[in-house]
């Protein structure tokens, strides 16, 4: 469990370092946050769920 | 009482499928900017920027050609990550040669001056990658939405027309 926390606090400060040192960075996340969302979105729309009045 | 389906497997597979991909692409990048150093933070990190930007927004403006601009736009910035990456690794290689270690590996006689001139057309290779990649990916989605746009005006003055000689309104 320790070296999860290890692991995920290093990671955490990485991506901090990254954003610090490379301010356009941050112009990447939003794209890729925005693109994500789109991606995510479309598999949402585009599937059909089954309904079925049971009483 | 309703009986609604729960999330099928399928779905929940293209779900991950759409976080993963470009998770791939943005950690890719990740270790490509880092590796350059200055030159990452410089040159690559906001020309990449701007194709993730560009990508997202020319998304958002044209619907109906979504899925091919976010495929697009992945495709390129991981294209333009990875090329820089093995450029940059094929410069360490050819760093270390010397003209007689070329001479020794082709089995043939080449001119002294070889062994500098293959590191520099390795770093002209990664300048053109660096700089030529994004301006060509604007450039393609820029003709795009222009066309786009002249498509929708196109529609919209058809179905005006159409509208016109429906209800009659014109005539009025």
């Amino acid at each position: 469990m320790k070296d999860i926390l290890v692991f995920t606090i290093n990671a955490i400060t990485n991506v901090a370092y990254i954003l610090t040192e490379y301010p356009a960075f941050i112009a990447i996340f939003i794209g890729f946050a925005g693109i994500v969302f789109l991606r995510i979105k479309e598999q949402v729309d585009s599937s059909v769920r089954e309904e079925q009045n049971i009483l | 009482m309703v009986f609604e389906e729960k999330i099928s497997k399928q779905e929940t597979i293209g779900v991950i499928k759409a976080v993963i991909i470009p998770l791939a692409v943005l950690i890719t990048g990740m270790i490509t900017v880092t590796s350059f150093a200055n030159f990452g933070k410089l040159i690559i990190c906001p020309l990449s920027a701007f194709m993730w930007v560009l990508g997202f927004i020319v998304a958002i403006l044209m619907p109906s050609m979504r899925k091919s601009v976010i495929n697009e736009t992945l495709g390129f910035c991981m294209t333009y990550y990875a090329l820089l990456l093995v450029l940059k690794i094929a410069l360490g290689i050819v760093s270390g040669a010397s003209a007689e270690m070329l001479v020794a590996s082709y089995d043939q006689p080449m001119p002294s001056s070889v062994g500098n001139t293959l590191p520099g057309y390795c770093q002209y290779m990664i300048y053109i990658t660096a700089i030529g990649t994004p301006i060509g990916f604007a450039g393609m989605q820029i003709k795009r939405f222009i066309q786009f746009k002249r498509n929708k005006s196109l529609q919209d003055t058809l179905a005006q027309a159409r509208d016109i000689r429906h209800t009659g309104r014109f005539n009025e």
